[in-house]
């Protein structure tokens, strides 16, 4: 079976437990999951092809949900992740309090021009709200970092989500800020051919 | 126990190594890797028997009274973080490279140990203890390890490395034989994508939901037959392995303290050893810290690399603010005792957090601009001002406008010496104040070209 993509981006869900990670990638990759037969995941389970502003990235999204508590978030699961979802549940203080240590896991262990986009989830439960848009909004400023509030209940905002990620290191691509030339680089392309069309272009314009 | 433990290690981050506050010793090189993979898999395997399918069907690990719903579950999670902080405790406090050495080569005849005994559950334990970023990034520990010892290690690496939804890992569990005990995250993940997928509703879902549950709790229900009796006992050993170093809560100041440990082990100083870029070397430490009240990483000196935006990251987050920044102009006077006659200046925009200098590098090498924008966004190093008998000497210059825009930091401890020129009298005003202030009035004001014979300005 083969597809055609002109990028792969490999994305991480990060969070803590409860947070709902789980909910916003099933939605996204909608319920992929429910057709595998197969009594495991499978392996091509959590990607999924999006367009972004006309070019078709693959996005390989790892999720380790359920295995929060375990310390053995090891190199090889940031290696090479070109962005990643933080997540938080906007109705539990506790969850938005641990961002800071995930983002610190991120920070050491991933690559530097990561993209990183907050997401506040469980939108659609308003009245028990204990974290308000603007405090994590300020937060992911500071930190330099996206921000969405998203329901994986209701599907809002969860594909924007994703989209506003990929849309990002697209532009920071574009714009030369990710270093292409660099081996085991954060960003895998799917097309050679058109790999080699962009880094001439890259060239040209610096020249 | 959330000083203690931090106390502890900040202890042994001093240099004291105080014994009496760790775990009971024992020369754990002496122990054969088979002792103690065969005690490890005592501790885990009543553990991992006791769980209960109510523990998984609801993924109560997930909730809020998690210790109530999976009492076991968590139980097991705690000996995997365990057995995870004690191998980094070990390595980290062995006391020299290569002791470290000689401890990572240890624990990977243990991992695999218990590779042959299919405990799977701490041989990614220690496995993932390993990759950790204090461990990991110690080049030169991992540089003296045996040809044999890196080709167990990478395969064990592959085993249980994430590629294709931890395919290998599924593939080693799937089919191997009783006694084991496997990695209970896989199932844990799959459990809460059972539960997303099929919520528990009743209906038709139901089927499916319970299928796919069942078949899970078929697979554990197996590897709990597992019988371990047969293998020795050693009272003593279990007794020290069993030992619970850390609760679930300070994990994050231990994983600091840990790094901070690393980092005086093998400082930073070109850059972070990456598994892409292995050029870099690791120098003997020089700028070894004595003053470990600072929790920030501030008392040592070096490049960043990788670490640069956590470096920031981190000194936000523990209150601290940029309080002068700007263009510098620097040039080495005097390194590790060797005078530099005719060093160059090089061009940094330069921040002070509170008692540390943090650098950004130019752009370009060429451009002459002094704005921030000519300089690059993540730091490109770092230099502690904490440094005891750390000073700043004014320069003693006849003409006003020198003496402000000119200013030296010396370090007698490494027997160093930077001077700095400031773009403009304010700002060198600026920075000679704020340095004033963070090293409390330790000012010379010793006219360099008498202390080094040479002429100060190169303008």
């Amino acid at each position: 079976m083969s597809e055609s993509y002109d990028f792969l981006f490999k994305f991480l869900v990060i969070g803590s437990a409860g947070t709902g990670k789980s909910c916003l990638l099933h939605h996204f990759i909608e319920g992929k999951f429910k057709a595998e037969s197969n009594h495991t995941i499978g392996v091509e389970f959590g990607s999924k092809i999006i367009n972004v502003g006309g070019k078709s990235v693959k996005l390989q999204i790892w999720d380790t949900a359920g295995q929060e508590r375990f310390r053995s978030v090891t190199r090889s699961y940031y290696r090479g992740a070109a962005g990643a979802l933080l997540v938080y549940d906007l109705t539990s203080r506790d969850s938005y309090n641990t961002l800071s240590n995930w983002l610190g896991d991120a920070r050491t262990l991933a690559s530097p021009n990561i993209m990183i986009l907050t997401v506040g989830n469980k939108k659609d439960l308003e009245d028990e709200r204990q974290v308000t848009f603007m405090e994590a909004s300020r937060f992911s400023q500071e930190n330099e970092l996206m921000f969405l509030e998203a329901s994986a209940l209701t599907g809002e905002n969860v594909e924007e989500a994703f989209l506003k990620c990929a849309k990002s290191i697209l532009a920071k691509i574009e714009t030369g800020g990710l270093c292409l030339a660099k081996r085991g680089g954060r960003t895998s392309w799917g097309n050679l051919g058109l790999r080699n069309a962009f880094l001439r272009r890259v060239m040209t314009q610096k020249s | 126990m959330h000083c203690s433990i931090s106390n502890t290690l900040q202890c042994v981050a001093l240099g004291t190594m105080d014994i009496e506050v760790r775990p009971p010793i024992l020369d754990l090189l002496k122990e054969t890797p088979e002792d103690l993979a065969t005690e490890i898999t005592h501790l885990d395997f009543p553990i991992f028997k006791a769980i209960t399918p109510d523990e998984l069907i609801c993924c109560g690990w997930t909730k809020k009274d998690k210790a109530k719903l999976a009492p076991n579950v968590v139980k097991l999670t705690q000996r995997f973080n365990n057995v995870s902080f004690w191998v980094q405790d070990e390595i980290l406090n062995a006391g020299g490279v290569k002791q470290c050495t000689a401890m990572v080569s240890h624990f990977i005849k243990v991992a695999k140990k218990l590779g042959d005994l299919n405990n799977y559950h701490s041989q990614f334990a220690i496995i993932s203890a390993l990759q950790s970023t204090p461990i990991y990034r110690l080049r030169n520990t991992w540089l003296g390890l045996s040809h044999k010892d890196h080709q167990h290690y990478t395969k064990m690496q592959d085993l249980f490395s994430d590629d294709n939804n931890r395919e290998n890992l599924r593939a080693a569990v799937n089919t191997m034989k009783l006694p084991g005990i496997p990695y209970l995250g896989l199932f844990q993940t799959d459990l809460v994508y059972i539960n997303v997928s099929h919520p528990h509703c009743g209906g038709q879902e139901a089927e499916q939901r319970q299928k796919y549950v069942n078949n899970i709790l078929c697979m554990l229900a197996a590897y709990q037959q597992s019988d371990y009796s047969t293998l020795p006992q050693n009272v003593q050993l279990q007794s020290y392995l069993g030992k619970e170093r850390y609760n679930e809560t300070p994990r994050r100041l231990v994983e600091d303290d840990y790094y901070k440990l690393s980092l005086m082990l093998e400082p930073i100083i070109h850059s972070i050893p990456d598994s892409d870029s292995n050029k870099s070397v690791s120098l003997p430490h020089k700028f070894r810290s004595r003053n470990r009240s600072d929790s920030l990483p501030c008392t040592m000196s070096g490049s960043l690399g990788i670490h640069g935006s956590f470096l920031i990251f981190n000194l936000r987050m523990s209150g601290e603010k940029c309080c002068v920044q700007g263009p510098l102009r620097r040039k080495t006077i005097k390194k590790d005792g060797r005078i530099y006659p005719v060093a160059p200046y090089h061009r940094y925009w330069i921040q002070m957090w509170g008692k540390a200098l943090v650098y950004y590098d130019p752009k370009s090498l060429t451009s002459r601009g002094l704005e921030r924008e000519e300089f690059n966004s993540s730091p490109y190093k770092w230099q502690g001002i904490t440094e005891p008998k750390m000073k700043l000497i004014l320069n003693g210059a006849k003409d006003a406008q020198t003496q402000s825009i000119i200013f030296q930091l010396a370090d007698p401890g490494s027997d160093t010496v930077y001077k700095f020129l400031a773009p403009s009298i304010f700002a060198g005003l600026n920075w000679i104040k704020h340095l004033r202030h963070a090293l409390e009035g330790d000012i010379q004001t010793t006219p360099n070209h008498i202390m080094f014979g040479r002429s100060t300005l190169h303008t």
